[in-house]
């Protein structure tokens, strides 16, 4: 009943989708298939594994001990989450309750400034203060400097205190409420999912990273899973059963996550998008 | 009356056959039903809008009025049905293609174009697809410049819609809509986006844009008062059918049960239930009502309705006549510019009454009775709220 | 009369006299509860900011307590170094490779999905954001398994096919490109993604104004839907200049380590190689300043072309 063309673009529109879904997924499920096969049909086409095995995940975790870097990595994300969040939350409720306070456009500026530089300058001076404090090779030198980034945090927990309604506030002062009372007890209540979905942000991030954990703690042992794999796998001929084994290993505690929270995933990530 | 009189009268519910039955738009046993429901959304059996009317669609929300809209312009289809229109079975031609054009609610102007490629939009496009429309550039700039011209819109033509007022807006709307010269014309609630001050202005252009241009066109609306004071063809709708169709006045005078006859009219009508102590008598508390001629098979209870402007206040020892004699005291006056509606409160509930301001003005706590002639009264079924014909025969009703 | 205008704010000026404001500034408390964060980014951010502008001026390896002043001569070494040079027109490439990931194709996911919503919408939501959470080394190894040169899906492909193998990461003609294809699924996810949010403020009705016009889809799309996402387009093209580098690098690093023979470096591997695997602090840092003025230059650029599209309606 609509021009014939809407039928083919409808055809059209379902082939686009399902070749970029397959491009972009295909390495992800060849690598699962891949890692519950036997090194014997390791380089199949078919990425079905038959028969399927565990010796690589065994592997993984005996050998490569993937369950230790998945804890440290662990450590290290719930690390900087907490303390990202413990930081920015007090600024960004500032930034919102204390409008006449002076200077308040220079507390936007500095967070805003802080978002424009590119991470990749400060990289040096981050890491020699690292070493001077002691901290390389410390779990305290992976969490504290990224806080460096709690920047993109004040900025999204402000913009989600802005959504509480005024009145609501406005109530709280006319009941003798101190700036410290509404914090704890009108904003962090209301505001549960927004700041869940920014702690997931945070945690997601944190566990993606890859640069700073290889300078803070280059030993293989100590360190976290995205520097772990590349370490893994950075000789000739890695060996790729266990290695994939490992690197879906490290997926899971995300997809797992993204499982249970998919829609609070997505806003979070469109929401720190459109800052 | 006599017989003959009655068959003079149009019966509510069918509609003159269209002097030339080839024109204008014809739903035929349309349904619409949305996956998920089991409600049908629109359950049309026959209803024709005149070729050349300005046919009003009026309901409250969710009656179907919208989705019948959509379904002439073929932004829906239907579950099932056939739709013609100037007699050509349009059901699976594509919206583009059928001569039809719409002016949204809220408009839908393209916000990156200007107001002049705004309304040629369309046109543009169909001098690319079709080389032998005679659409070129210069034809398109007369027929923007023209209806540019009688909607006022010369000034405008090269902003963008963000920097137009909403009436503005409402005009580009349909210049885009009729630049196209389409066979029908579809709006759907044009003036809810206006404020009221604008509304007013905006209904008569509209009603002056039907007589220049001369097409089929069909609006809808929630707002009763719209729907008749534009409406040469009135179609009220509730719950997915069609209760009544005609001209405005018939609709009016002749409501074809309760829910038409109140959803008509502000105030609106006064409905009761009285006793029929007799075939020419009706009575209940505080009312009493004498038809000038028994009516044959009538129930023991009617429901009983009169309009707050059919009503005038008379002297407590007024001579009997025909009609209804109602008593009540005065709650509330509203005053509305000219008239005053005094809101009473009697023994069978509460009615209204509308008094021209500069007469006595009724006083709070005030006792008052109205009469109301015989050939004003409506007596509905008490239980399906259907009208009872054979009362408007007995009783010369207009 | 002057008198009540000198006196401060917060106090009458007269008893029984209401006061200027009853809303107290708070300044200290504001303060106070920023002061974590103000920390936080003038230890980790502003501090190294300055620092490594200093550094750019200096000769020093990081460790030993022999620093010297060099002036301008590292700068000068990246001027005139062919790696560098190299580097940055990698850099340029990378940026033009990634732009039409980071624009069309995510447009034209997000419009296809927005067209017609529905169950298999949804799904195909879920699925395409996939590559946004997921580890990055896990999908470089993933990719690093395919590519293979001697064993990899790829390549088994094309042999079966009858097209000879390529060496994707390890020959310089591919191996940038290789790099790009290989960070883009998430690029693509993550902007997906946000042309959705955007297309939500889209209004259907100008696309069904557009069909009563009688526009054909295709036409429906070029000129009714994505003129309206004109601002997101050039928005979505900058954040993704600015987002990608890091996962840039994570697959340089993993992939190819800048090889082979500098065909997959950019300026960012250059800081790291500097830094880190020669210890030259002062290069590194200059290669940092440098970086640093092209993006401000390039954030300027932004915010003066977005004020003009924003007059100019």
């Amino acid at each position: 009943m609509f021009r014939a063309s809407a039928r083919g673009a409808g055809v059209a529109r379902h082939l686009l989708l399902i070749v970029a879904v397959v491009l972009m997924l295909l390495p992800l499920a060849y690598a699962l298939g891949t890692s519950f096969k036997p090194v014997s049909t390791l380089y199949d086409l078919n990425p079905v594994p038959l028969p399927g095995t565990l010796e690589n995940y065994d592997l993984a975790l005996t050998r490569f001990e993937i369950g230790r870097l998945l804890l440290n990595t662990l450590l290290m994300a719930a690390g900087v989450t907490v303390t990202t969040m413990l930081v920015a939350l007090p600024a960004a409720y500032a930034l919102v309750l204390f409008e006449r306070a002076r200077g308040r456009s220079l507390m936007v500026v500095v967070v805003g400034a802080a978002l424009l530089i590119p991470p990749g300058a400060l990289i040096i001076p981050q890491f020699l203060m690292t070493s001077w404090l002691g901290w390389q090779g410390n779990p305290v030198g992976l969490i504290i400097p990224q806080l460096g980034t709690s920047a993109l945090a004040v900025l999204l927990l402000r913009d989600h205190i802005r959504s509480v309604p005024p009145s609501l506030i406005g109530a709280a002062v006319l009941e003798g409420a101190t700036p410290w009372d509404i914090l704890r007890q009108v904003v962090l209540g209301l505001l549960r999912p927004a700041l869940g979905a920014v702690a997931i942000l945070l945690f997601i991030n944190t566990w993606n990273e890859y640069l700073w954990p290889l300078l803070v703690m280059p030993s293989v042992e100590d360190t976290t899973i995205q520097p772990g794999l590349a370490l893994f796998a950075a000789p000739e001929n890695p060996q790729y059963g266990p290695l994939l084994a490992a690197a879906m290993l490290a997926s899971l505690p995300v997809l797992v996550m993204y499982v249970l929270a998919s829609r609070r995933i997505a806003d979070a990530f469109i929401h720190s998008g459109l800052r | 009356m006599t017989s003959t009189d009655l068959a003079e009268v149009q019966l509510p519910g069918t509609e003159r056959e269209p002097q030339e039955p080839e024109t204008g738009v014809l739903f035929e046993g349309v349904t619409k039903r949305y996956a998920g429901n089991d409600r049908l959304s629109l359950d049309l059996d026959r209803l024709s809008l005149p070729g050349g009317s300005l046919t009003v669609l009026v309901g409250p929300s969710g009656c179907g009025k919208t989705t019948a809209l959509r379904i002439v312009s073929g932004l829906e289809t239907p579950t099932d049905g056939r739709l013609f229109i100037d007699g050509a079975d349009v059901i699976d031609t594509p919206p583009g293609r059928r001569g039809v054009s719409m002016v949204f609610q809220d408009f839908a102007l393209y916000p990156h174009l200007t107001v002049e490629k705004n309304i040629s939009f369309g046109l543009r496009l169909q001098a690319r697809h079709d080389r032998r429309s005679g659409l070129d550039d210069a034809e398109i700039e007369r027929r923007v410049a023209q209806v540019c011209g009688s909607l006022g819109l010369a000034a405008l033509r090269k902003r963008r819609p963000a920097q137009l007022s909403g009436g503005e807006r409402q005009r580009v709307g349909l210049a885009r809509a009729i630049v196209r010269r389409p066979t029908v014309l579809l709006l759907d609630e044009p003036l809810s986006a206006l404020d009221a001050q604008l509304r007013q202005r905006a209904r008569a252009e509209l009603v002056g844009l039907h007589r220049e241009l001369g097409n089929t066109i069909v609006l809808v609306t929630h707002d009763q008062l719209e729907a008749m004071s534009m409406a040469t063809h009135l179609v009220v709708m509730n719950h997915s059918k069609v209760l009544q169709a005609g001209s405005p006045t018939e609709v009016y005078r002749r409501p074809v049960d309760t829910f038409v006859a109140t959803f008509l009219g502000s105030p609106p009508m006064n409905l009761s239930t009285v006793g029929v102590p007799a075939a020419d008598r009706l009575a209940g508390p505080d009312l009493e009502a004498r038809l000038p001629r028994p009516v044959p098979g009538l129930p023991s209870e009617v429901q009983l309705g009169w309009r707050p402007g059919d009503a005038t206040p008379v002297r407590h020892d007024a001579d009997p006549r025909t009609g209804l004699f109602a008593d009540g005291v005065v709650e509330l006056v509203e005053f509305t510019g000219d008239t005053m509606v005094a809101q009473c409160t009697s023994a069978s509930g509460r009615w209204a009454v509308v008094v021209p301001a500069n007469g006595n003005a009724p006083a709070v706590g005030e006792s008052l009775r109205v009469h109301v002639p015989a050939a004003r009264l409506h007596l509905f079924d008490p239980v399906t709220g259907s009208r009872l014909e054979a009362a408007d025969a007995g009783s010369a009703h207009e | 009369m002057t008198l009540s205008v000198l006196s401060r704010p917060e106090r009458p000026a007269r008893p029984g006299a209401p006061a200027r404001s009853a809303r107290p500034r708070r300044t200290g408390l504001a303060w106070l509860y920023f002061g974590p964060v103000l920390i936080s980014l003038l230890v980790w951010v502003y501090g190294p900011l300055l620092f490594t502008g200093v550094l750019s001026f200096l000769d020093w390896n990081l460790v030993a307590p022999d620093v010297a002043w060099n002036g301008l001569k590292n700068y000068e070494t990246l001027a005139t170094e062919p790696e560098f040079g190299n580097a940055a027109w990698n850099t340029l490439l990378y940026a033009l490779c990634t732009l039409p990931f980071a624009t069309v194709v995510p447009c034209a996911l997000a419009i296809a999905m927005w067209k017609r919503p529905g169950r298999a919408s949804e799904v195909y939501r879920v699925l395409l954001f996939l590559p946004v959470v997921l580890a990055p080394v896990a999908n470089a190894l993933a990719w690093q398994f395919m590519l293979d040169p001697l064993h990899g899906t790829v390549n088994v492909v094309l042999e079966a096919v009858g097209l000879s193998p390529v060496n994707w990461l390890g020959d310089p003609h591919t191996a940038l490109l290789t790099v790009v294809l290989v960070t883009m699924p998430k690029v693509i996810a993550l902007n997906t993604l946000l042309f959705g949010a955007a297309l939500a403020n889209v209004d259907r009705r100008t696309v069904e104004a557009a069909r009563l016009d009688d526009a054909t889809e295709g036409e429906i799309t070029r000129r009714v839907v994505v003129p309206q996402l004109r601002k997101t387009l050039l928005l979505l093209g900058l954040l993704s200049m600015v987002v990608v580098w890091p996962w840039l690098f994570t697959n340089i690093g993993v992939l190819t380590r800048g090889g082979p023979s500098g065909a997959t470096d950019n300026v960012y591997y250059r800081l790291y190689t500097y830094g880190f695997t020669f210890f030259d602090a002062g290069t590194a840092s200059a290669a940092a300043v440098v970086i640093a003025i092209v993006f401000g230059a390039l954030l300027v650029g932004y915010s003066l072309l977005s004020r003009r599209l924003r007059v100019s309606r």
